[in-house]
């Protein structure tokens, strides 16, 4: 019993401790005719980034970045979320997967 | 066409492999087509279903309904594969006990995973492709053969390109060819554990320890071909983090735990 109560304990310490730790920041990207708009994106470092996609065309994308670990399907005409960071300053790529020649992109971190 | 040819080998080239190993795997193992087969048909079916309901299954879960979906689907077969690892590693204990070829016969049940393994494999890139296929179909001016044309010939490599590769494995000799076997579906599963954490990550579930561990881009690039390739064989990523590498070492410990106990077990029956 003991156990399971040390084991939920840092269960939940460990679940609880970063996510309330860091500030938030949202941004929003388009995905206009297989591209990015904005390509370029700035954001702040040591913060938790909500990265908000808009497909505006009909099809589909898949939003990937080997650097910041993501890989997530846009279906046309929706929106997804995906969420990142803390992350140190630098250069984050990105790209769309079924549209690389054209839907690239990347997130400058400041 | 070049489009869908690209995407189509891409997507299935992984699940293509995939089988190949597990084929190789059980090669010899009486009816094992008929489960692998029918995981074939289960997971395109399965494909259909996820690619139809996609919009309610990804915005279920406040949004992270792709992520825990995929996460579910790889977990699931990750622990079905450690499964049939410690499984094949049990009957061929047995076969060399000289109990031989009983368990070719008997082991039905067990051959249910297979099946599992095979359909869990397809869902995930085969709903990529069903969703691709179709939104592609509906904005190209490609005309319908050239779309099936480009479709089928990716298809077609890629599954030339696993079946080859179980030609290959095969031809290694009986002793080593299991060895070689449990090791190549033991990285699967792992490579599978790890893909977990990191969708758990993405979907907040899991959300420290971020940062990654280190960064061998340099030396193999996710993005090259080599890198690809490791990414499903052995799980390769270029930049893990530690929730990564912990899901990683799971499924292999686990592994090695049951098959040293296995092995005392039958060392005292003996």
């Amino acid at each position: 019993m003991k156990r399971i109560a040390y084991f939920t304990a840092i269960l939940s310490a460990l679940f609880c401790s970063n996510a309330f730790a860091y500030e938030k920041e949202i941004h929003e990207i388009e995905i206009i005719k297989n591209k990015f708009v904005p390509s370029i994106l700035k954001a702040s470092k040591n913060k938790v980034l909500k990265i908000k996609i808009f497909n505006r065309d009909k099809t589909i994308e898949e939003f990937e970045s080997f650097d910041l670990k993501r890989e997530k399907i846009v279906p046309g005409k929706r929106k997804i979320t995906i969420t990142v960071g803390p992350l140190k300053p630098g250069e984050y790529g990105f790209f769309g997967e079924f549209h690389p020649e054209t839907a690239q992109g990347k997130l400058v971190v400041q | 066409m070049l489009k869908l040819f690209i995407i189509f080998f891409r997507e299935t080239l992984e699940v293509s492999i995939i089988l190949g190993i597990i084929s190789a795997a059980t090669n010899g193992i009486k009816n094992r087509s008929i489960y692998i087969n029918s995981g074939i048909l289960l997971g395109a079916l399965g494909s259909l279903m996820i690619a139809y309901f996609a919009n309610t299954i990804f915005d279920s879960f406040s949004g992270y309904g792709q992520e825990i979906t995929n996460a579910s689907i790889l977990l699931l077969c990750s622990s079905m594969i450690v499964w049939t690892v410690i499984w094949m590693k049990y009957a061929h204990k047995k076969t060399i006990s000289k109990i031989h070829t009983a368990w070719r016969n008997k082991s039905d049940i067990s051959l249910i995973s297979l099946t599992f393994i095979t359909a869990s494999a397809i869902f995930r890139e085969g709903s990529e492709i069903v969703l691709f296929s179709y939104s592609i179909f509906i904005s190209t001016q490609d005309s319908i053969i050239q779309l099936i044309i480009g479709a089928l010939s990716g298809f077609t490599i890629a599954a030339l390109t696993g079946f080859l590769l179980y030609k290959g494995i095969i031809k290694i000799p009986g002793k080593y060819l299991f060895k070689t076997t449990s090791i190549l579906l033991s990285l699967i599963a792992a490579g599978m554990a790890s893909q977990a954490a990191n969708l758990l990550q993405s979907a907040e579930i899991m959300s420290w320890n971020q940062t990654p561990l280190w960064n061998s881009s340099w030396l193999i690039s996710q993005q090259s071909f080599i890198g690809k390739i490791l990414g499903v064989v052995v799980g390769y990523v270029e930049n893990p983090t530690g929730l990564e590498l912990a899901f990683y070492t799971a499924p292999l410990l686990v592994i090695y735990y049951m098959s040293s106990r296995l092995e005392k077990q039958s060392a005292q029956t003996s």
